[in-house]
C-alpha cells in the first residue's frame, strides 16, 4: 500500500485494504452457476446425512420442517431488515457528509461509527440487550450499528471518487446540484456503494447467528439447541444452513452488483 | 468536420466584462482585478497568459461557475450577473480540457444533456444529436450508441464540442480544450474548429497558455498578466508586429517576426515582379527581355500562363523548353511563411505566385521576405524602447 497524504486518498486506500470496496466483479459465467450448484449439492448432502440417521425424540424436536423453517425465516428477517435499515440510513448520511457544507463533519461521524464496528459483535448484541431489552427489535438495532460503517464509508468513497471535472462539466451545462447528484454522482458511485452493501449483508447474515443469545431467534438457535442438548446432527444442520444461506446471499449480492453497475464504466 | 446543413445557427452575441473582479476568500492577491474587456459577437477571443494569471477564473465568471466579487458581465444586452446561474449556463456552451463526458452515458445521451434540461421532445433531440455528430465529423450511426471510453481522446473532445453546441448557444467558453491532446491530433482539431467556426459564428472565449494556439485560433488575443491585467488586446498580426510592452514581447518570445510571416497571406502583400516569357517565344525575345529589365532570369509560362521554369541569360542557348532547376510555385492564399519553407526546400531565392487558376500573378524574393521581418523587428524594438522598463515582470503597477 502506498503512503499518501490527504484524508480522501488515505481513506480510499483504507477502504480498499480492508477489502470493503472491491470484491470480484469479474466472475466468469461458469463461476456464476458454480456457486448455486455447490450450495444445492451441500443441501442435498445434508438432507441425505440427516436421513441416514435414526433420530431420537430430542433430535426430532428441532429437526423438523416447521422448526427449521421458522428459524430460517427469522434469520432472513434479521439479515434483510437490518440491511435495509442500514441502506436507508447510511446512504443518505454518506451523501450528506460528502456535500461541501457538511464535509468538515465527516471525520467526527466516521470516528463515532468506527466505534460501533470495532466493538465485537457479540458484545454489541449483549450490550443492546442490557441497555434496552432482549428480542428481535433490539437485535436489529445492534445489527444496524454493527454493519453501518461499510455502507457509510463506501458511499462516501464512491462519491468522493467521482472525477471532479465531470461535476464541473455537469454544473457548467446547467444541471442543478440535486440533478448532478442523481444523474452523475450516484450512478458513478454505484459499484463502490454496492460493494459496501454486500459487505454489510455478509456481516449481518453472520452476526444474526448470535442473535439467539438475546432471544431474537434465527438459525443460531438451531446450533445453540444442538450444542446444549449435545446432539451433533442438530448442530451440523444449523451450521450448514447458516453457511449455505450466507453464501447464497453473497452470491445474490454479487449478481446484483453486476446488474446494477452502470454500463460504460 | 463535415460541412453542416446547419442554417438555423443563431450566431454569436457580444460579451462585455466591466470592472470584473474576483478575490478568493483567504487569498492575499486578487485573482482578477477590475477587468474590462469587450468580446465582439461571432469572434474567437483567446485569453492567453502565464499560469495562474487568472484566465480560468475570468472565463468561469462568465457562466458564473465562479461568482464575481464585483463588476458586471453583459451578454448581448443582458446583465447576467443577475440571472439564475443554472438557467444561464444552459445558454452558454462549455468545453473543458478534461472533456468531462459522462462515462455511464452513451455519446447520444451525453450530447442530449442540455436539450433534455430544456425539455425538448425525443424526436427533436435525436435529430439534433445526429446533426451535431456529423457537424464535428463523427458518423452518427457509428458513434451515437457508444460509450465514451470506446472513443479516442480526439474523438472525445469532438463530442465535447458537439455537446456544448447542443442547444445552439450564442456563446461558447473553452478552457484549454485541446490541451490534453497529442500535437498532431491537436493541429487537426484546431483546423476543424476554425472551419466549424466559419459556419457557426459563435462568440467564443478560448483560454490557453500556448501562444502558438492563440495566434492560430484567435480573431483577437488578450494577453493577460498577473490578476488578469490586460497587457495587450489586439489581432494576432498586430500583437506579433507591435507588442505593446516587454511583457508581451517576452511572452510571444523570440521568432515572433518569423511567426508573423505565417499570418501574412500572399494575397495581402505587394508581390515582386519578374520578366516573363512564353514557352512559344523565341530565345532571342527572351534575351531582349532580360537585357531590357536588367534581370538575370525570366519565368517561362505556358499558353495558360502557368509557370514552367526559370531561364537564366547564361543557359538560354539550350533553348526554351529544357531544364531550368526546381521551381517554387505558391498559391495566393498561402502565407509568406509557406514561401519561406518552399524556398528552403528548393534551395532557391525566388518563388512564383499563382492565382486560383494556377496562372502567374507575381513573384516573391528572399530579400523581400527578409526586409519584411527586419521591419517587423524594428517596430518591435521601437515599441519596447518607447516603453522603458516600467513593467518588470511580476511586479504590477497599480
Ligand atoms: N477556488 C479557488 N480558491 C482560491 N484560489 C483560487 C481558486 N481558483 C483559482 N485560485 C487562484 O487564482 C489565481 C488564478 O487562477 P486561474 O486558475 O484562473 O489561473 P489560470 O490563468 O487559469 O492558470 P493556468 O494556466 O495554470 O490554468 C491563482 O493564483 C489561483 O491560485
Ligand atoms: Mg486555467
Amino acid at each position: 500500500m502506498t503512503i499518501t497524504s490527504g484524508g480522501e486518498q488515505a481513506q480510499l486506500h483504507d477502504a480498499a485494504s480492508t477489502g470493503v470496496e472491491s470484491r470480484a466483479n469479474d466472475r466468469s459465467l461458469a463461476g456464476i452457476f458454480l456457486t448455486p450448484a455447490l450450495l444445492i449439492g451441500a443441501l442435498i448432502a445434508l438432507y441425505l446425512y440427516v436421513h441416514s440417521k435414526t433420530l431420537d425424540s430430542i433430535e426430532k424436536r428441532p429437526l423438523n420442517r416447521a422448526f427449521l423453517t421458522t428459524h430460517f425465516i427469522q434469520h432472513l428477517e434479521l439479515t434483510g431488515l437490518s440491511t435495509v435499515l442500514v441502506i436507508l440510513t447510511a446512504i443518505p448520511l454518506g451523501i450528506l457528509l460528502t456535500r461541501p457544507a457538511m464535509r468538515r463533519a465527516s471525520p467526527v461521524v466516521l470516528a463515532i461509527v468506527n466505534v460501533g464496528q470495532a466493538v465485537p459483535s457479540i458484545a454489541l448484541l449483549v450490550l443492546f440487550a442490557i441497555w434496552f431489552n432482549v428480542g428481535f427489535r433490539y437485535a436489529i438495532v445492534a445489527l444496524v450499528v454493527y454493519s453501518f460503517l461499510p455502507v457509510l464509508r463506501n458511499t462516501m468513497t464512491g462519491l468522493q471518487r467521482v472525477d471532479r471535472s465531470l461535476i464541473d462539466a455537469a454544473r457548467g451545462m446547467g444541471m442543478t446540484k440535486p440533478l448532478v447528484l442523481r444523474r452523475v454522482e450516484l450512478p458513478l458511485a454505484v459499484p463502490v456503494m454496492m460493494a459496501g452493501i454486500r459487505t454489510a449483508l455478509i456481516i449481518n447474515v453472520g452476526t444474526a447467528t448470535l442473535a439467539t443469545f438475546t432471544s431474537a431467534g434465527g438459525l443460531g438457535s438451531v446450533i445453540d439447541v444442538g450444542l446444549k442438548l449435545d446432539r451433533r446432527t442438530v448442530t451440523i444442520t444449523g451450521a450448514v444452513l447458516v453457511a449455505v444461506l450466507a453464501l447464497a446471499i453473497d452470491w445474490l449480492a454479487g449478481l446484483a452488483e453486476r446488474v446494477l453497475r452502470p454500463r460504460g464504466i | 468536420m463535415a460541412e453542416p446543413a446547419d442554417s438555423s445557427s443563431t450566431g454569436g452575441q457580444v460579451i462585455r466584462l466591466e470592472q470584473l473582479t474576483k478575490r478568493f476568500p483567504g487569498q492575499r492577491e486578487v485573482a482578477v482585478e477590475a477587468l474590462d474587456l469587450e468580446i465582439p459577437a461571432g469572434e474567437i477571443v483567446v485569453l492567453v497568459g502565464p499560469s495562474g494569471c487568472g484566465k480560468t477564473t475570468t472565463m468561469r465568471m462568465v457562466n458564473r461557475l465562479i461568482e464575481p466579487s464585483s463588476g458586471k458581465i453583459i451578454i448581448g444586452d443582458e446583465d447576467v450577473t443577475r440571472s439564475n446561474p443554472d438557467q444561464l449556463r444552459r445558454r452558454i456552451g462549455y468545453v473543458i480540457q478534461q472533456v468531462g463526458l459522462f462515462p455511464h452515458m452513451t455519446i447520444a445521451d451525453n450530447i442530449a444533456v442540455v436539450p433534455r434540461l430544456l425539455g425538448w421532445d425525443k424526436h427533436k433531440i435525436s435529430e439534433r444529436v445526429d446533426e451535431l455528430l456529423e457537424l464535428v465529423g463523427l458518423e452518427a450511426g457509428v458513434y451515437r450508441g457508444r460509450y465514451p471510453k470506446a472513443l479516442s481522446g480526439g474523438q472525445q473532445q469532438r463530442v465535447g464540442v458537439a455537446r456544448a453546441l447542443a442547444v445552439d448557444p450564442p456563446v461558447m467558453l473553452m478552457d484549454e480544450p485541446f490541451g490534453a491532446i497529442d500535437p498532431i491530433t491537436r493541429d487537426r482539431l484546431q483546423n476543424e474548429f476554425l472551419r466549424l467556426q466559419e459556419t457557426i459564428r459563435k462568440t467564443i472565449v478560448f483560454v490557453t497558455h500556448d501562444i502558438h494556439e492563440a495566434i492560430k485560433l484567435g480573431d483577437r488575443i488578450a494577453i493577460l498578466g498577473k490578476g488578469s491585467r490586460v497587457e495587450q488586446y489586439d489581432t494576432p498580426e498586430q500583437i506579433l508586429a507591435h507588442p505593446a510592452n516587454d511583457f508581451v514581447a517576452d511572452f510571444i518570445g523570440p521568432g515572433a517576426s518569423v511567426r508573423s510571416l505565417g499570418l501574412t497571406r500572399l494575397a495581402d502583400i505587394e508581390l515582386d515582379s519578374v520578366p516573363v516569357v512564353e514557352l512559344a517565344d523565341s530565345v532571342d525575345k527572351a534575351r531582349v527581355v532580360l537585357a531590357r529589365t536588367k534581370q538575370d532570369r525570366a519565368l517561362i509560362v505556358d499558353e495558360d500562363r502557368r509557370p514552367r521554369g526559370w531561364r537564366r541569360s547564361t543557359d538560354l542557348e539550350q533553348g526554351m523548353s529544357s531544364g531550368g532547376g526546381p521551381l517554387a510555385v505558391l498559391h495566393r492564399s498561402q502565407t509568406v511563411h509557406d514561401v519561406l519553407n518552399e524556398l528552403l526546400r528548393t534551395g532557391d531565392t525566388l518563388a512564383a505566385i499563382v492565382d486560383s487558376d494556377g496562372r502567374y500573378e507575381g513573384a516573391l524574393r528572399l530579400e523581400t521576405i527578409m526586409a519584411m521581418t527586419a521591419n517587423a523587428d524594428a517596430a518591435r524594438t521601437a515599441a519596447a524602447d518607447a516603453e522603458p522598463a516600467v513593467l518588470v515582470k511580476g511586479s504590477m503597477p497599480t
